[in-house]
């Protein structure tokens, strides 16, 4: 009777993953989008202020980490998903 | 210096080391050793065909002239893929259940195998790639021009070009259409490409390392440097930070040679989510070292050097002549897979959407002789392929090679994204329509030519600077770099955003007002759908499962064993056991002429074309097959309505039968029962009329025996009565005397004569039995006695009682009686009414079983229905009579 | 002691029936239901049996063929009677193990004759 009750929750606990693994995978992207884009409201040199602007050293960092770190998110997913064949069901 | 000798000897080793590879590829693959190649690794690697020259050489001189803005290129398809559970599954699985061939395919599918929408994105491919190809010519022209500095040679710069589109041309001839493979996978190309991939990222990187910590001193030093250059400041306009972003992404989608390698060539769909981190790793390491390059570029050499050549030039200043030689290498890997690829997939959608559509119009019979599609598509091919990097030359002559890589790159980025909307509406959107699509894509097209294309060439040679300047026709409104007057954008993100909005609006607009053909409808559902239908999340078999779709179509065209038969043969052919020959376009030959046989030409070219990737089905075939099937079906109509008269007769014949043999049964039944009830009573009476005759008979028994013999004999007569009676009454020879009557006086009638008032309490409403009704009262009486004798002789309470209830309706009076006895049961309540059906216990009863059958007889001559009311107390009849 | 078991519905037959026997010197017992007729013959044990066909509730050829699969009542005389008078019904009983049958209405010394021939009772 328990290995029946565990396996029943372990289908509910798989499906709960399943689905935060598919919302995940689906939030990402736009995460990514967001990061990318937040770039254009940074402050930048005008003639009024020379000193207002951002370092392009600055923003490679910025923008070079964003990038890696999305890439493990993916990594991560990728794992997840591959793992426990969500989406195939 | 290193000499240009060397340089092009390198090269011509490096061009056969490729050609050996995808020769032992292909060799490998056929042997069907080639499952490792269809790896996520190999996947990703060939996925870097996005990564062209203009990656390799222009990133760099992007970045010095912009800085940061040559990231929009890469961050675009970063973000695609890492959605790729949103767009790129969806668009792999609807590929494959489709068997599409190339994104010309995917749109012409999806909107009703429209030949003309295919058609019109093989133009727009051929339009925007050409650009990019002539990008790819240049810059190999231009590294080659960098080591031939100085030096005299016969190779002039229009030379390298022509003879490097010449040497790509035989490449992809060779590789790219060696066969007509089903799905259209070229693991030769594939692999070929995956070790370019390899080799212009380590070139990249290998000259980035040196830069970063040969020439400069390391990453502090380098950050400094960036501090001290002219790109120091984070200066990218947000219009061309998010326009870019947004159309690298969908070039990406769309580019023809990115749908070839991720969607056409995606054996598993399982690689995607390998690569949908693995590619980006890719991009991030092919720009990690782009602004180190180009601001150690700007600071060390020369002022007015190409910083599109820094990658070369710097190794170069430095002496590093090998470094330089594996950054040419690098460069010219970007450069000839990307052309490799986009002629094959280019090639592909002209011979599939151009050539044989026009071929097979020309011909005017169709296809009648298979091996001359096969024939005419191969060489299609080949000629598409020469064609296309003819044009790709000739822009690049036409264009002068003048232009900055970045900017021709994006040209055609934006051409290719005028797809996007209409890719994306057609497996996201289910009322999108072919009117829709094309309204969009030309309209895209027309914009973007408009705004974008024919002022690249320079003004007076496709437009005219007069144009430019003060709009066509001189309508201000109508310049090409101010649209409807606005003025201030970027060009490049006033075109994209002009041409996309016009084209999404023209495509929403157009499939709204439009309405879809039934052909659409069809591939509408089944590309929105393609997830409902069930996975395919693995990779299909290849050869496996392709041959045995075919059989199984086979066998349901040409029966069982004729199918079993051919395909034996063929895989006895092919040294192969068992009944699963491989799809070779030979074999499917064979079967196309074995299917012709039966189902006519035309029907089996596009049935196998179906299932062969949907490679050369066209509206002519569509067309002819309607017509086949037009003839087919009136033939068999015909023999149908014959079939269907017979079966009608037999019918008939059957049910005619059937009724005779049930009437013969029952006419068996019932003389058996006639039979019975007759001569029950006669055994009596001859048994007591013998004994009667006793001599020694006691004078108390013998009057006792003479009333027996009497009854029996009124048992007799009631019996032939009631079958009179009954005969008259179905035969429908009864004369009702139909006349005005009192419910109540009838039933008051029925109660004297059924004289029970002894045995049972017969409970009225007097009230309501006050009902005028036109009837025949006297045979009306005599179902009503029935009905309470039956309730006196059979109900078997304590007190029996007997409630008749009248009640009126709109439609009929009915008249219940219900007692307080058992009831009949549930399985008796069907056949009461049949001739001779008592429950039980025949003595009890006393009648022939006749009654209710009578009474069924009398109402239903009254126009009226008896019917039994389960659920009651006990046992319940309902009488309904109609009203006048 | 010759012992007759009726098995018939119908009362005036019956009567007719007990009549013709006990006047024969037989003993009588009369059974009118189809449904525990076999009971009724095991208690009441007789050295012959006359059975209706159309009973209530249980046919009559079920009842013989029950009979006929006890071992006490193998080879028991028994005369099937029935009102039906089809040639089919005839060769049922046979079949089934009827020792004789006859057709209703039937001839008081036939009836009584036969069965004293089934038991072997010389008249």
């Amino acid at each position: 009777m328990t290995g029946k009750r565990d396996q029943t929750l372990k289908r509910v606990a798989n499906a709960a993953r399943g689905q935060r693994v598919t919302d995940s995978a689906l939030i990402l992207p736009f995460v990514g989008m967001i990061l990318f884009l937040l770039p254009i409201m940074w402050p930048r040199t005008s003639e009024v202020d020379q000193a207002a602007g951002t370092a392009t050293s600055t923003a490679l960092i910025y923008l070079f980490v964003v990038w890696a770190g999305l890439i493990c998110c993916a990594l991560g997913l990728a794992l997840v998903i591959k793992r426990f064949g969500v989406g195939r069901s | 210096m290193l000499s240009l000798d060397l340089l092009i000897f390198v090269s011509l080793i490096y061009v056969a080391f490729l050609f050996s590879v995808a020769f032992w590829a292909e060799r490998a693959s056929d042997a069907g050793r080639g499952g490792w190649m269809r790896t996520p690794l190999i996947y990703t690697l060939s996925l870097s065909i996005y990564c062209t020259a203009w990656t390799f050489y222009g990133a760099v001189g992007f970045a010095a002239r912009s800085g940061l803005e040559f990231l929009t290129i890469y961050l675009g398809p970063t973000v695609v893929l890492i959605g790729w559970w949103l767009i790129l599954r969806r668009l792999v699985r609807i590929a494959r259940a489709e068997r599409i061939t190339s994104i010309a395919d995917l749109v012409s599918s999806r909107f009703g195998k429209s030949a003309l929408l295919g058609g019109l994105v093989t133009v727009m491919a051929v339009v925007g790639t050409t650009p990019y190809i002539a990008l790819q010519l240049q810059s190999v022209t231009l590294s080659i021009s960098v080591f031939a500095n100085g030096t005299q040679n016969i190779l002039s710069s229009t030379n390298i070009a022509l003879w490097t589109a010449a040497g790509l041309a035989v490449f992809t001839i060779v590789f790219g259409t060696r066969n007509l493979d089903v799905n259209e996978r070229h693991s030769g190309v594939v692999m070929a490409i995956a070790v370019e991939a390899i080799v212009k990222l380590l070139a990249l990187l290998a000259v980035g390392v040196f830069v970063v910590w040969g020439l400069a001193d390391g990453a502090g030093d380098v950050l400094a440097r960036i501090d001290a250059s002219p790109i120091s400041q984070w200066g990218v306009s947000n219009g061309r930070w998010i326009g870019l972003t947004f159309l690298s992404a969908a070039a990406f989608l769309c580019l023809p040679r990115m749908f070839q390698v991720m969607v056409v060539e995606n054996s598993e769909e399982s690689h995607l989510a390998t690569a949908s981190w693995a590619f980006p790793l890719y991009l991030l390491l092919m720009s990690l070292f782009v602004i180190p390059i180009a601001v150690v570029g700007l600071d060390i050499l020369p002022a007015g050097s190409n910083p599109d050549l820094f990658v070369l030039t710097l190794p170069l200043s430095a002496e590093q002549n090998g470094l330089a030689m594996l950054a040419f290498l690098g460069g010219f890997s970007s450069a000839t897979s990307m052309v490799i690829v986009a002629a094959i997939a280019l090639s592909t959608m002209i011979s599939n959407h151009i050539i044989t559509p026009i071929w097979l119009r020309a011909r005017g019979q169709g296809a009648t002789i298979s091996g001359d599609v096969r024939n005419v598509v191969l060489t299609s091919r080949r000629i598409s392929i020469i064609g296309i990097l003819t044009l790709g030359y000739l822009y690049y002559r036409i264009s002068g090679g003048g232009a900055a890589l970045a900017s021709i790159g994006l040209i055609s980025f934006a051409g290719i994204a005028q797809i996007l909307p209409v890719m994306l509406g057609g497996i996201f959107w289910q009322g999108a329509t072919r009117i829709g699509a094309l309204a969009g894509l030309i309209c895209g097209l027309v914009v973007w030519s408009y705004t974008m294309f024919l002022p690249s060439f320079g003004p007076e040679v496709l437009i005219s600077q007069e144009s430019i300047d003060h709009g066509l026709w001189g309508l201000q409104w109508l310049r090409p770099t101010a649209l409807f007057g606005i003025q201030g954008l970027d060009p490049v993100v006033h075109a994209v955003l002009w041409s996309i909005l016009l084209n999404s609006f023209a495509f929403v607009a157009g499939s709204i007002l439009s309405r879809p053909s039934p052909l659409e409808r069809v591939q509408a559902v089944q590309f929105i759908s393609a997830f409902d239908s069930g996975p395919s999340a693995r990779g299909w078999q290849r050869g496996a499962t392709d041959a045995e779709d075919l059989l199984s179509m086979a066998q349901r065209i040409i029966g069982a064993a004729q199918a079993q038969n051919l395909f034996r043969t063929a895989a006895q052919r092919q040294g192969k056991q068992g009944y699963l020959p491989d799809p070779t376009p030979q074999f499917l030959e064979t079967l196309e002429r074995g299917l012709a046989g039966s189902v006519g030409a035309a029907t089996a070219h596009a049935m196998l074309g179906q299932m062969a990737g949907g490679s050369s089905v066209t509206v002519e075939d569509l067309m002819a097959v309607a017509d086949e099937t037009a003839q087919i079906m009136e033939y068999s109509n015909q023999l149908e309505a014959k079939s269907g008269e017979l079966t009608t007769t037999a019918r008939k014949l059957r049910d005619v039968n059937d009724k005779l043999t049930k009437l013969s049964i029952q006419k068996d039944a019932f003389l058996s029962q006639i039979s019975h009830e007759l001569r029950t009573p006669m055994t009596s009476i001859r048994a007591f009329s013998e004994i009667l005759q006793d001599p020694d008979l006691s004078d108390g028994d013998r009057p006792k025996y003479a009333r027996i013999i009497e009854d029996e004999t009124q048992r007799l007569t009631r019996l032939l009565d009631d079958l009179l009676d009954l005969s008259v009454l179905e035969n429908g020879q009864v004369s009702l005397e139909l006349r005005q009557a009192r419910l109540r006086d009838i039933l008051d009638r029925a109660q004297v004569s059924a004289n029970v008032d002894k045995h049972l309490r017969i409970r009225r409403i007097a009230g309501r039995e006050d009902v005028s009704i036109l009837t025949d009262p006297d045979r009306l009486t005599q179902v009503f006695i029935n009905l309470m004798s039956n309730a006196a002789k059979y109900c078997k309470a304590q007190q029996p009682e007997l409630t008749v209830i009248v009640t009126e309706t709109p439609a009929a009076i009915t008249v219940d009686f219900i007692d307080n006895g058992a009831g009949v049961d549930m399985a008796n309540q069907d056949m009461i009414f049949e001739k001779f059906a008592r429950a039980s216990d025949h003595s009890k009863a006393g009648g022939a079983g006749l009654g209710l059958a009578i009474c069924r007889e009398i109402i239903s001559n009254l126009g009226g229905q008896i019917s039994y009311l389960p659920g009651q107390l006990g046992a319940a009849f309902r009488v309904s009579l109609p009203r006048d | 002691m010759r012992h007759v078991l009726l098995i018939e519905d119908e009362p005036n037959i019956i009567e007719a029936l007990s009549f013709i026997f006990l006047r024969d010197g037989w003993k009588v017992d009369a059974h009118s239901d189809g449904a525990n007729a076999v009971a009724t013959t095991v208690q009441t044990a007789p050295n012959a049996i006359i059975l209706d066909v159309m009973l209530p509730n249980r046919s009559g050829f079920e009842i013989l063929e029950e009979l006929r699969s006890l071992p006490d009542y193998k080879d028991i005389p028994i005369l099937m009677l029935t009102a039906r008078g089809q040639t089919k019904d005839r060769d049922i009983a046979i079949a089934r193990g009827a020792s004789q049958y006859m057709v209703k209405p039937f001839s008081n010394a036939e009836v009584l004759k036969t069965m004293n021939a089934l038991v072997g009772h010389a008249p």
